[in-house]
Formats: structure tokens, C-alpha cells, sequence
């Protein structure tokens, strides 16, 4: 597996080949292997001596330890977030297998769709209705979870349609809260 | 004086031995173990949502007390007190938030014949009502903002005071607290609409629609004091806390002492807090909040009467248990130390984390924990009510630990906070750990000039440390690709995410488990914005 590696705002990108049967079936803590370092053409650069710490919290490059704190969490598409680093902080990294392919244009890269409640709460106010065109970053409506109100931001600019809850309804994480059709597709694309 | 008077039971101070807690989750932890380390029983109370929480099974009995929603459960006075018949409790604590600050409990415990600990019905009373209270301590002798100390009228009254102390000015609500139902007002136009609009609000919180109005400081700073007062009439304060860091009157950093008064200011505020206190007979612990325009000029806000979230910053730099203090002056013991004798030593910090995306405009996350390693070493302690497979309910506040340090001096408390939020893991929630680091990391937080207006006047405070993040080494680089397509790393293959949709699909086939609901939010989460 060749893999693209960028820090989100780093000017390059580094590039490393792993061997596929070491990441199929996941390391085993204490577990020694060799990665390759390549270059933008995916030429050899070298190779590097790779260590999991048997303790989870960190991989030993060479002789270079690198910590992390907990899992990686994916944030949007190959980025992902991490805690890494002594002490710790927080890092985007795009983590993205070489040999890409091309993404079809959907609804959901481009924004729009049935929005979906991201959190369990109590529905406060709804601010739009059917028919209505938002703009990007419009607040649709705001719901309240954990004593605090949240505001659900329009995806993209668009037309509001089939509004599926009321005011004060309880909604669950993934609940359908209305369809929001993204304006290039009104435009006929 | 108020429109009806109450009358309210006398505390009663004697030995106890079994202690009900009428709260949950962090704060019910925190009184359990000074509940132990007095050799006394703790009795908890949980809502059917807080079944599997921690501070029901550090308990020696547990007792349910209703259906999930708080107004059904832990704001169930006659629920509590069929619990501490049941179980045989003598005494109770109240904790902070729910009950803690409602005299009509704390009337009711002492009526059950019960020992309340805390403050009397009449002095949480009296404080609960911002316009007597803002009265008592004038008269007392405490600077206020300029204002009316009473309810307003009507719109004329409320312009006829505006015209005294000029714009701004806020309204607030008289049975209020916790920055709810605030507003402010800057020109005459808003007159109208504010005064309607803050009475319906104050009266949908707090069931009073009475509203007072004080000159609005634009860029206070929040610093309070904490007292402690026994029933021998000692009262004593603790020095200061330092809150100004908040997010929609909600604190984020507490620290101790603060940076920004003099020893003067500081000996000052202390005189002042504990004559704040006096003036309503107060016994327990309780604290006295202040607004500062300047480093010299500070204003009484209100009293808070009850353990407040961030009192470790103080138990840090004063080595005063506090939550035992208020137990041991519930049963009649006298504090054995005198005003001379509390002083500070180094610097404490206390960040709360809470179940919220930082990332995400503080969105609450709630979800279950798959990985969760506190941060300890020198000056460092948590308290928290999270263990692995805990599972956060939405129904609560989201704050789920407080990391405190205690550092010589303030730069070594900020270093040590950033060390411990390093180390810490809450796999499974959002938290607001990269919060508390970016804001570590910032110049005005590290320089001590900031004020409550700090964090909505720095929206970008997050985004500017990532994008001020130094590159990724090659080991970094490498280690992160690795980790991330590790499921070893993950050691809760079932739901965790993965690096893309396809290995999330995966690991769920491979485990046979649906991926969690946490997961799920994520997902969407990514696949949103």
C-alpha cells in the first residue's frame, strides 16, 4: 500500500509504501517491519525500521519515537484528526492511498440532501419553510441538547423542501429534519 | 425586603454518619470520596438514564429517583426525601447545579429532620433573589454596579434608570443565575423589546418574571472569592479564582490566584466578600462573584451558595479540603484554622472538559467511551465520573472532567495543563481538549490580558494553532499513516472509525457489530460540511 501523507497546511506531502499483509490484518504490539519512503513518483527513497510500542501509545521511526494520544477519527473524505506529538496536540492529516479514484460528483460532495439531525435534542425553532431558498450558513432551525441550543446551518445555497419535523419534537441523532436542494442542481447542474 | 415572607427552618448542626448526595456524575464523585475520607456512608440517587453512573456504584446504596429528564428526577424534592427515608440518610448534600440553590429544598430537608449541608433556606434565599441580595450587601458595605436594586416597574421605570447611569446597561433576571436570560442595552430603540423579552424569559426559566437592570461593563474581567463560614461564627474567605475565561457565560478555565489584582485588590475583595457573607448569616461554603473593570475597581455580581465546579483551584493553592469543610460544619464542627493561617502556595488551573466538538461550534457529543487514560505525575489530579464503556447520556450537562494542576507559579501551571491534556484520552466523545490547548497556547491567555469577551472575540482561535502547527517530520508522517490504518490501534474494533468508509464497513463486517451510534454521527459529521 503507497500512501500520500499531508499535514493540513504543509507545503509538501511525504510519501511511504507499506507491505498490504502488515496493515490487512493489524499489527501485533512489539511487531517490527520495514516501510519504504518514496518520492513524489513513487520512486524508493529508502527504507525505515517501523516498531509499535506495545503500550498503543506510540510507534518507534528508526529512533525517533512518535506518540499519540487515542484513535484517529476521520473528519471529512482521507482527512483525519489525531493527537500526536510530545505533549500531544491535535493534527489534520489527509491520509490518502496512492492510486486514487476519481470521486463521481454526488449530492453529498456537493453539499445539500436530506439534512439529518446531528444530535439527540428537543427541536427549539424552525426557520424556514417549504419553498424557501437559503444561502450557505443560513441557520434552517436550532435544537437543544444538553442544555444548550444548536444551530443547524444550511449546507449549501438552496431551496428548502419537505420539512419532516415540528417545533418541539424530539429528534435522534440521524432523524431526517428536511430536504435542502443544492442550488446548482435547481440550475440544472 | 421580598413581597411575601417566608419562613424558613433554622439549620440544625449535629454528627452524622450516612450522607445523601441529591446530584450525579462529577460533583457526586467529588463529595463520595470526602464522604470516605471522613469514614462516612454516601448514598447515591440516579435517574433511570444513570444507572450504569459511576458515582451510583462508589456508593454504598443507590436509589433511583425517576425517569431520565432532571425535572423528573434530580429536581424531585419529594423523590429525594422518600430516598433518604428509605435508605436511612441523615444528612444531605446537595452538589451543585439541580437543587442546589433552591431554599424550598433545603427548608424540606430540615423539616424531614434531616441535616442540610449548605447554607440556611433564608440565606440561599436571600442571595437567590439578585435585588435583595445587591440590597443586603450595600447596606453591608459591598460595592455593586450602579443600578436599580429593585424589580422594575415597567418600560418608564426601567428609562428613568437608564437615564441615571447611562447606556448600556443590562437587564437581568432577579431569580436568575448562570448568565441566562441576560440582556443588554445600548440605545433607546431596544428598550421596549428588551424588558418584554427578558421578563418572558426570566419568567420561562426561573418562574419569576421580576428583572433589575445595572450598568453593563463591556470587557470585565470575572474573579470571585471563596468563602467558608462555620455555625461559631467564623467566617473566613479563601482568596480568589480567576473565571474570566467563559464561552457564553459558561467557564472554561479557573485559575487561582489571579493574575490580574494586586495583593491589595486581592486582601480587599477578601475583606468585602466575607462581610457579603455576614450580612446574610452565612454558614457553609459558598462564593462571592465580582466583576472587575479595572485591576483596583470590582463589583459584587452575586453569591453562589453552594460548592462551586471550580473549587479545586483553591483546595490547590490553600491545601483546604472544601467539600469536607462542608460536611464537617454540617455536623457542628468548628473551623481550626484562622484568616492568618490560609495562604497561597503556587499556581492552580482547573480546565473543564466537556463532551463538545470544538471543532464543530461546541456541538454536544455524546457517545460511549472506548478509551480513556487520565493524565497524572506531579501537580496533576482529575476528577471525573468517566470509565471505559461508559456510556454519556444527552440528558445532563455535558461537562464530563475537570483536570486541575498546581504549578510554583502561573507559567508552570499553564505548562503543566498543557502536559496533562497531552496525555489524556477520552476515545469515543468530542471533547473540548483542543480547545483548552489552543487556548493555552495563545498570547493573550499566556500574557493575562484578556477579558470575558475572550473567546467570541477569538472565533478562530483553534483553526490559527493548526494552521501554526509546525510540519509533520517523515517519522511523523509515516507513524500517523500507520496508526491511522492500524486496526490494532484501535483497540475497539467494533464501530470505531476507520480511516475511510470502506475500512469502516470492514472492521463492522469483521466484528459482526453494527457500528455504534457515535460512529454513526461521525460519519455523518464527515460527510456534512
Amino acid at each position: 500500500m503507497k500512501f500520500k501523507i499531508q499535514q493540513k497546511g504543509d507545503a509538501e506531502p511525504w510519501y511511504f509504501e507499506v507491505g498490504d499483509q502488515v496493515l490487512s490484518r493489524g499489527l501485533t504490539p512489539g511487531q517490527s517491519f520495514i516501510a519504504r519512503k518514496l518520492d513524489n513518483q513513487l520512486a524508493c527513497l529508502g527504507e525505515l525500521e517501523v516498531r509499535l510500542h506495545p503500550d498503543g501509545r506510540s510507534i518507534a521511526v528508526g529512533d525517533v519515537i512518535v506518540p499519540f494520544s487515542g484513535s484517529s477519527q476521520v473528519i471529512k473524505g482521507t482527512d483525519v484528526r489525531m493527537k500526536m506529538g510530545a505533549p500531544a496536540i491535535f493534527r489534520r492529516i489527509a491520509i490518502e492511498q496512492v492510486k486514487p479514484i476519481a470521486p463521481a460528483k454526488t449530492t453529498a460532495n456537493l453539499g445539500g440532501g436530506e439534512q439529518k439531525s446531528p444530535l439527540t435534542g428537543k427541536v427549539l425553532s424552525v426557520l424556514v419553510t417549504e419553498g424557501q431558498k437559503v444561502r450557505e450558513g443560513d441557520v434552517i432551525m436550532t435544537i437543544e441538547a444538553m442544555k444548550m441550543e444548536n444551530r443547524i446551518l444550511a449546507d449549501c445555497n438552496g431551496l428548502i423542501q419537505n420539512i419532516r419535523i415540528a417545533l418541539g419534537a424530539n429528534v435522534s441523532v440521524g432523524d431526517p429534519l428536511c430536504f435542502l436542494k443544492p442550488e446548482e442542481e435547481e440550475n440544472g447542474k | 425586603m421580598s413581597q411575601q415572607e417566608k419562613v424558613f427552618k433554622e439549620l440544625v448542626f449535629r454528627p452524622f454518619s450516612k450522607v445523601l448526595i441529591a446530584n450525579r456524575g462529577e460533583i457526586a464523585v467529588r463529595v463520595i470520596r470526602a464522604c470516605r475520607d471522613l469514614g462516612f456512608s454516601p448514598i447515591a440517587v440516579y435517574s433511570e438514564a444513570d444507572r450504569d453512573s459511576r458515582h451510583v456504584s462508589m456508593a454504598d446504596q443507590a436509589i433511583c429517583i425517576g425517569p431520565a429528564p432532571s425535572s423528573e428526577s434530580y429536581l424531585q424534592i419529594r423523590n429525594i426525601l422518600v430516598a433518604a427515608k428509605k435508605s436511612g440518610a441523615e444528612a444531605i448534600h446537595p452538589g451543585f447545579g439541580f437543587l442546589s440553590e433552591n431554599a424550598d429544598f433545603a427548608n424540606a430537608v430540615l423539616e424531614a429532620g434531616l441535616v442540610w449541608i449548605g447554607p440556611s433556606p433564608q440565606a440561599i434565599h436571600a442571595m437567590g433573589d439578585k435585588t435583595f441580595a445587591k440590597r443586603a450587601v450595600t447596606a453591608a458595605g459591598v460595592p455593586c454596579s450602579p443600578g436599580k436594586n429593585e424589580p422594575l416597574k415597567d418600560v418608564e421605570d426601567l428609562k428613568k434608570v437608564i437615564n441615571d447611569i447611562g447606556y448600556p446597561v443590562i437587564l437581568k433576571a432577579a431569580a436568575g443565575g448562570g448568565g441566562r436570560g441576560m440582556r443588554v442595552i445600548r440605545k433607546s430603540e431596544e428598550i421596549q423589546e428588551s424588558f418584554a423579552a427578558c421578563q418572558r424569559e426570566a419568567l420561562s426559566y426561573f418562574g419569576n418574571s421580576d428583572v433589575f437592570c445595572e450598568r453593563f461593563i463591556e470587557r470585565p474581567r470575572h474573579v470571585e472569592i471563596q468563602i467558608l463560614a462555620d455555625s461559631k461564627g467564623n467566617t473566613l474567605h479563601l482568596f480568589e479564582r480567576d473565571c474570566t475565561i467563559q464561552r457564553r457565560n459558561q467557564k472554561l478555565i479557573e485559575e487561582a490566584p489571579s493574575s490580574f489584582i494586586s495583593d491589595r485588590t486581592r486582601a480587599e475583595m477578601g475583606r468585602v466578600a466575607v462581610k457579603a457573607a455576614q450580612s446574610v448569616g452565612y454558614v457553609n461554603a459558598g462564593t462571592c462573584e465580582f466583576i472587575l473593570e479595572s485591576p483596583e475597581k470590582f463589583y459584587f455580581m452575586e453569591m453562589n451558595t453552594r460548592i462551586q465546579v471550580e473549587h479545586p483551584v483553591t483546595e490547590a493553592i490553600t491545601g483546604v479540603d472544601l467539600v469536607q469543610w462542608q460536611l464537617r460544619i454540617a455536623s457542628g464542627e468548628e473551623i481550626n484554622f484562622k484568616q492568618d493561617d490560609i495562604q497561597i502556595r503556587g499556581w492552580a488551573m482547573e480546565a473543564r472538559i466537556n463532551a463538545e466538538d470544538p471543532f464543530n461550534g461546541f456541538r454536544p457529543s455524546a457517545g460511549e467511551v472506548h478509551q480513556l487514560e487520565f493524565p497524572t505525575g506531579p501537580g496533576v489530579r482529575v476528577d471525573s465520573h468517566l470509565y471505559r464503556g461508559y456510556k454519556v447520556p444527552t440528558h445532563y450537562d455535558s461537562m464530563v472532567a475537570k483536570v486541575i494542576v498546581q504549578g510554583q507559579n502561573r507559567k508552570d501551571a499553564m505548562a503543566k495543563l498543557y502536559r496533562a491534556l497531552g496525555e489524556m484520552v477520552i476515545d469515543g466523545l468530542d471533547t473540548t481538549i483542543p480547545y483548552h490547548q489552543a487556548l493555552l497556547k495563545s498570547n493573550a491567555f499566556q500574557s493575562g490580558e484578556y477579558t470575558t469577551r475572550f473567546v467570541e472575540e477569538n472565533e478562530t482561535l483553534l483553526k490559527e494553532f493548526e494552521s501554526h502547527q509546525r510540519p509533520l517530520t517523515q517519522e511523523e508522517a509515516l507513524a500517523a499513516a500507520i496508526h491511522a490504518k492500524n486496526p490494532s490501534s484501535h483497540p475497539t474494533a467494533s464501530g470505531h472509525i476507520h480511516l475511510n468508509e470502506k475500512s469502516i464497513g470492514e472492521s463492522a463486517a469483521q466484528s459482526g457489530k453494527a457500528p455504534s451510534q457515535w460512529a454513526v454521527a461521525h460519519r455523518m459529521d464527515a460527510t456534512r460540511r
